[in-house]
């Protein structure tokens, strides 16, 4: 375990950039991930020079992304390294980024998530082992059944789960960053186009292109360089688990989701009950209920309810998916988990606009990646 | 060398699931690989093969309304099944099976031609 009150010292986020998550396009990723950077850059008010280290997070664009990409800033000679871990790409480049500086290694070091959308294969499908229902079990029809699951459970309805969708789509119309800018009603998501089970077109994460990229350096470049100490932000935690064996009855997922997030709060010294800011893996709408439930902060089938009465709201007792999440956001795959600490960063600096949280003090980011790992950081403002 | 030697077949030739299980600690899991057991890592000739009857009762259900690639045609329902025996894994079953209820799989042919085992409901 590599915990961040063990390392040598602390690192912060001190620049974050995104290029908008968008539907694909014939951009190519270099231009993506370069807008990225160069907002990091510049909010951070940094130059390129300065980064030692590059960690690019993709899981579609291929290999040898990250220095024919990086190379226009200038080839300044520093390290780059791609991260691919599925959809936890972007995540794993941050937390390797954050190894970096906080153990002493670098400085500076970036993280950048980049991708567009292609049909590829993964290690399941390459593994050689196949089931009685290969291929016909995509990623809604696994979490359609969590639904049925879930809902037979505690006697949730579809109804009530659709409340997520909504808040979520919410958030993202405010978001100028996300792809589905678009108000619905319960009504509407319920009457969108069947994607499998009870969840709908709009339950379901959009396909999108896109970019992120975190900046993270150490107190010593945050003096060196002149930094706005005051916007910078603390990662307490960076907490990184695969799954276990559990028992039929239990969902692998969230028994991940609890195990590493008990971790990652015990890093960060904090409880859940501490977090004003959450952001999670809500590819589709019921990832979001047992996710909260899993991080403690809703009882057992009570996430719906909470939900609805806006509990997870911007300005609720923790605002869960403020960017407007996978849902409205969208998921470009290696983005999406370094553009959840952009928001938290936004959020905790008080600079998210309308979309802002009150009084926002410390975050935390959740990401699952198919095989399954799970990775969480927290993100605290002294 | 064969991947079969690693990844046996899921069926036998009287159509029982051929479950894995860990001779060391006693794991069963399906479908069956000799990569090694999640629990204790043996692998290789210490994972031996049971056939199991394709039946049990099935979790839960859903409709798939949207895939496109081999096998059925959409709409299609997949369902959890809940094996004798505890294990559960997820197969076609019959649109419109009731959850709780019994069920056993046959092997169906698809338009396509590709074969594909499908559950229903048994009577009990």
């Amino acid at each position: 375990m590599t915990a961040a009150a063990t390392m040598p010292r602390a690192a912060y986020v001190i620049g974050v950039g995104l290029h908008p998550y968008q539907a694909p396009s014939q951009i190519p990723y270099t231009h993506l991930g370069l807008t990225a950077v160069r907002a990091a850059l510049a909010d951070a008010d940094i130059t390129w020079p300065a980064v030692e280290s590059a960690f690019v997070g993709t899981a579609l664009v291929g290999a040898a992304a990250g220095r024919p990409m990086l190379r226009h800033l200038g080839a300044s000679g520093l390290s780059v390294t791609q991260v691919e871990n599925a959809s936890a790409s972007g995540s794993s480049a941050v937390r390797q980024a954050w190894l970096e500086v906080a153990s002493g290694a670098a400085d500076v070091a970036i993280a950048v998530g980049v991708d567009k959308p292609a049909m590829r294969s993964d290690g399941y499908r390459e593994s050689g082992i196949v089931d009685l229902a290969d291929g016909l079990i995509a990623p809604p029809t696994h979490f359609a059944l969590l639904l049925e699951q879930y809902g037979r459970r505690y006697g949730v309805s579809a109804e009530q789960i659709a409340h997520v969708a909504v808040k979520n789509h919410r958030n993202g119309a405010a978001n100028p960053n996300a792809a589905r800018r678009q108000l619905l009603s319960t009504e509407e998501v319920l009457a969108a186009t069947p994607i499998a089970g009870a969840l709908t077109k709009y339950q379901c994460c959009p396909v999108t292109e896109g970019s992120a990229a975190v900046i993270i350096a150490s107190d010593e470049a945050i003096a060196r360089l002149g930094v706005n100490r005051s916007r910078s932000v603390r990662i307490a935690a960076s907490t990184q688990r695969s799954e276990e064996l559990y028992d039929a009855d239990l969902f692998p997922d969230a028994e991940l989701t609890r195990a590493t997030t008990a971790q990652a709060l015990a890093e960060a010294g904090i409880t859940f009950r501490d977090l004003d800011v959450v952001e999670v893996h809500d590819a589709f709408a019921i990832e979001e209920l047992v996710y909260i439930e899993a991080i403690g902060l809703s009882e057992p089938g009570r996430a719906a309810v909470d939900v609805a009465a806006g509990e997870f709201d911007i300005g609720g007792r923790c605002a869960v998916s403020a960017s407007g999440g996978l849902l409205s956001m969208g998921h470009p795959v290696g983005p999406t988990g370094v553009g959840q600490i952009a928001e938290i960063t936004a959020q905790l600096r008080g600079e998210a606009g309308t979309r802002q949280q009150p009084g926002a003090r410390i975050g935390l980011a959740h990401m699952l990646g198919i095989g399954t790992v799970c990775i969480e950081h927290v993100l605290v403002k002294d | 060398m064969d991947a079969t030697e690693f990844v046996p077949p899921l069926l036998d030739e009287n159509g029982s699931l051929l479950v894995a299980e860990c001779t060391h600690d006693g794991h069963r899991w399906f479908p069956p690989d000799r990569y090694g057991c999640q629990r204790c890592g043996a692998y290789g000739e210490d994972i031996r093969l049971q056939p199991t009857s394709a039946s049990g009762v099935l979790v839960d259900s859903v409709v798939v309304h949207r895939y496109r690639g081999p096998g059925p045609n959409a709409p299609f329902a997949v369902g959890s099944i809940r094996l004798d025996g505890s294990l559960q894994m997820r197969a076609l079953v019959v649109d419109g099976t009731p959850a709780g209820s019994r069920v056993s799989g046959e092997r169906t042919e698809q338009p396509d031609g590709s074969v594909w085992m499908i559950f229903s409901e048994v009577s009990a």
